[in-house]
């Protein structure tokens, strides 16, 4: 059986080194080096490119065929006469920080009255923050949040590169200050519009939940899942599971 | 280069390199001395600074010239340790004896 | 909690190990020593480091940012000379022991890998082999994504191409976005850096194939460093620049850079032709 290998190995050796000595030998195995180079770089670079190109695409064509609603809510926002867009700061890709765009939903002394609020969190670990009847929000602001339509102009995040469609949801500084290293694995990658926990039950996971799902998204990232997930988006949205 | 024959024995040695400058050059060489049927072949590389496909496309050359049914000994000897890489590299090991002296 | 981190300066011992770079910012198991030691670092409370970079701060900058990946605060300072620990205490420290994390971590020169001391990294190309396989099972830390050990001493990225003709033997590694061909065999004792290529039927064992980094179509590495086109036996110190990119070859670079300096024609313009619709491609 090891002189049959060894035999087999010597005869692919020499079917191999025969190309050695002539030009048109060589100049096949540099091209099969170049088109190795080639395949290795479309593996490294292409899944890239394509989820940008999505990125970019999609909320183009979401921007455009949402543009009415854009308007409409701007305007609603503006009612009270305080700012359209809120720009709030959050945690993207590796810890870099960014501002976040979404249509102003609580008044305009909200982050005053966070303190008292505090107390009042939902989620025990006092990383994450959601509670029932936020005091702070405004009237049209309780409507948009129901449905999500204060998130509306983080299409424009995607569209300028800070976030992406698909990717976990980005935190605040004040809930990053508090990660371990390992809860840090979800700053790997580009943060997203909607996410895997989103689709699966939105706000009422639980942090250690939100991470473990955020990392196995990150570990399975591909195009076939992100579709996926932008697929049950709207579903999730409508029916405002988990969002209070 | 200098090829001596020795008895049964074809000895080359001083080959400043063994690259796709040379290589056509060596083959022809070496084919000449070929047609005396030696028994064995020794290739000294101790001043041989440079080699690449070409030149084991030679090697290889003149490894087929000799094998069709014939018993020869191939050997390379005392290569530099940077041409020794390049042999253990690309298996040279399986076609020829290398051997340090 | 503060630290000090010194980068190595220039190792006589092994000069070929970096292609481009400095020793603190070439990639082990798929991050750079910097990294490895700001997140082992940061797993001990520091929060303030000061990186001291002998000619090499804007890579050290470029590999691990402002600090943000893992929580902490980085301070970059380019010097002319690696200092000693003593030297970086005097210049670089407060006066006082509080306020830093406690020793041997309150000043580290990163002359190997986090715990593992007695493991130098440049004392040679040998050493160096020895403690970067010694460190695999250690290099899961807890920010480390997509490296997994799917069977015992064999760890994989989930972006690792293998064919199921592959062989990998235990111990191994083969990291993000690496490709092995059918045919090849991957170990023992080999580390495959993220985007390496092993191409079919090669052989790689007892060695280290850096990012990058394409091992031909039959072609044994044995007891070896393969960085770009450089190989390097780590058992008798030998290097040796390959000059055919189809036996070892950077994968960044274009062939041309790589191949013969007096190349045969035809060979020449069939490659040029390639590189620039390579260039178009991927968008300059």
């Amino acid at each position: 059986m090891k002189t049959r290998c060894a035999d087999s190995i010597r005869s692919e050796l020499l079917g191999h080194f025969a190309s050695f000595g002539t030009k048109s030998g060589l100049m096949r195995m540099n091209l099969h080096f170049s088109v190795q180079r080639l395949a290795s770089r479309w593996l490294v670079l292409g899944s890239k490119f394509i989820k940008r190109t999505v990125d970019i695409v999609g909320s183009l064509a979401c921007i455009a065929a949402l543009s009415p609603i854009l308007l409409v809510v701007g305007l609603l926002v503006r009612m009270d006469g305080g700012p359209m867009i809120f720009a709030q700061s959050r945690v993207g890709k590796h810890g870099r920080a960014f501002k976040m765009f979404k249509f102003r939903s609580m008044r305009v002394d909200a982050e005053k009255r966070l303190a008292e609020v505090l107390k009042d969190n939902q989620h025990s670990n006092g990383i994450t923050f959601k509670i029932k009847n936020d005091p702070r929000i405004t009237p049209v602001g309780h409507y948009l949040r129901r449905y999500s339509l204060d998130e509306l102009p983080q299409l424009f995040n995607v569209l300028k590169g800070d976030m992406s469609l698909v990717g976990p949801r980005p935190p605040v500084p004040r809930e990053v200050a508090l990660y371990t290293l390992a809860d840090r694995r979800r700053l790997e990658v580009k943060p997203g519009i909607t996410c895997i926990w989103q689709v699966s039950g939105r706000a009422e996971i639980d942090f250690p939940g939100q991470v473990k799902l955020d990392v196995s998204y990150i570990e399975h990232q591909s195009l076939a899942q992100d579709l996926k997930i932008l697929a049950r988006t709207p579903k999730a949205v409508v029916f405002g599971s988990g969002a209070y | 280069m200098k090829i001596e024959t020795q008895g049964t024995c074809l000895s080359i040695s001083e080959i400043p390199e063994l690259t796709a400058v040379n290589s056509a050059q060596f083959r022809e060489k070496v084919r000449t001395a070929l047609s005396d049927s030696p028994s064995v072949i020794e290739i000294n590389l101790s001043q041989t600074r440079f080699m690449d496909s070409s030149g084991l496309g030679a090697l290889f050359a003149l490894y087929r010239a000799t094998t069709p049914g014939n018993t020869t000994v191939l050997r390379l000897l005392n290569p530099i340790p940077e041409v020794q890489q390049l042999l253990e590299l690309t298996q040279m090991q399986q076609l020829f004896e290398i051997v340090t002296r | 909690m503060k630290s000090i981190l010194i980068c190595p300066g220039s190792r006589p011992a092994i000069p070929n190990l970096v292609e481009t770079g400095s020793l603190a910012t070439l990639p082990i198991l798929g991050e750079c020593l910097v990294n490895h030691w700001v997140e082992h670092l940061a797993a001990l409370g520091a929060k303030e480091i000061t990186i001291i970079a002998p000619k090499c701060a804007e890579l050290v900058a470029a590999a691990a940012g402002d600090g943000a990946r893992w929580g902490v605060t980085l301070k970059i300072i380019e010097t002319n000379v690696e200092p000693t620990v003593d030297e970086a205490i005097s210049h670089y420290s407060s006066k006082g022991a509080e306020g830093w994390l406690p020793a041997p971590f309150d000043v580290v020169s990163m002359n190997h890998l986090p715990g593992d001391p007695a493991l130098p990294l440049f004392d040679s190309y040998a050493s160096w082999f020895a403690a970067v396989s010694a460190w695999m099972p250690k290099a899961l830390t807890p920010t480390r994504i997509r490296m997994s050990e799917v069977r015992p001493g064999i760890w994989l990225s989930s972006r690792a191409r293998i064919s199921p003709n592959a062989e990998l033997i235990a111990p191994c590694w083969v990291g993000d976005h690496a490709i092995v061909e059918a045919g090849a065999t991957v170990g023992p004792g080999a580390i495959l850096e993220d985007r390496a290529v092993v191409d079919e039927k090669a052989n790689v064992s007892n060695s280290w194939v850096g990012p990058d980094t394409f091992v031909g179509r039959m072609t044994s590495v044995m007891r070896s460093l393969a960085l770009g086109s450089t190989l390097i036996s780590w058992q008798s110190d030998s290097s040796l620049r390959v000059r055919d990119p189809f036996l070892l070859a950077s994968l960044k670079k274009a062939p041309e850079a790589q191949a013969n300096p007096r190349p045969v024609r035809a060979r020449q313009s069939q490659l040029g032709f390639l590189a620039s619709l390579r260039a178009r491609l991927s968008g300059g």
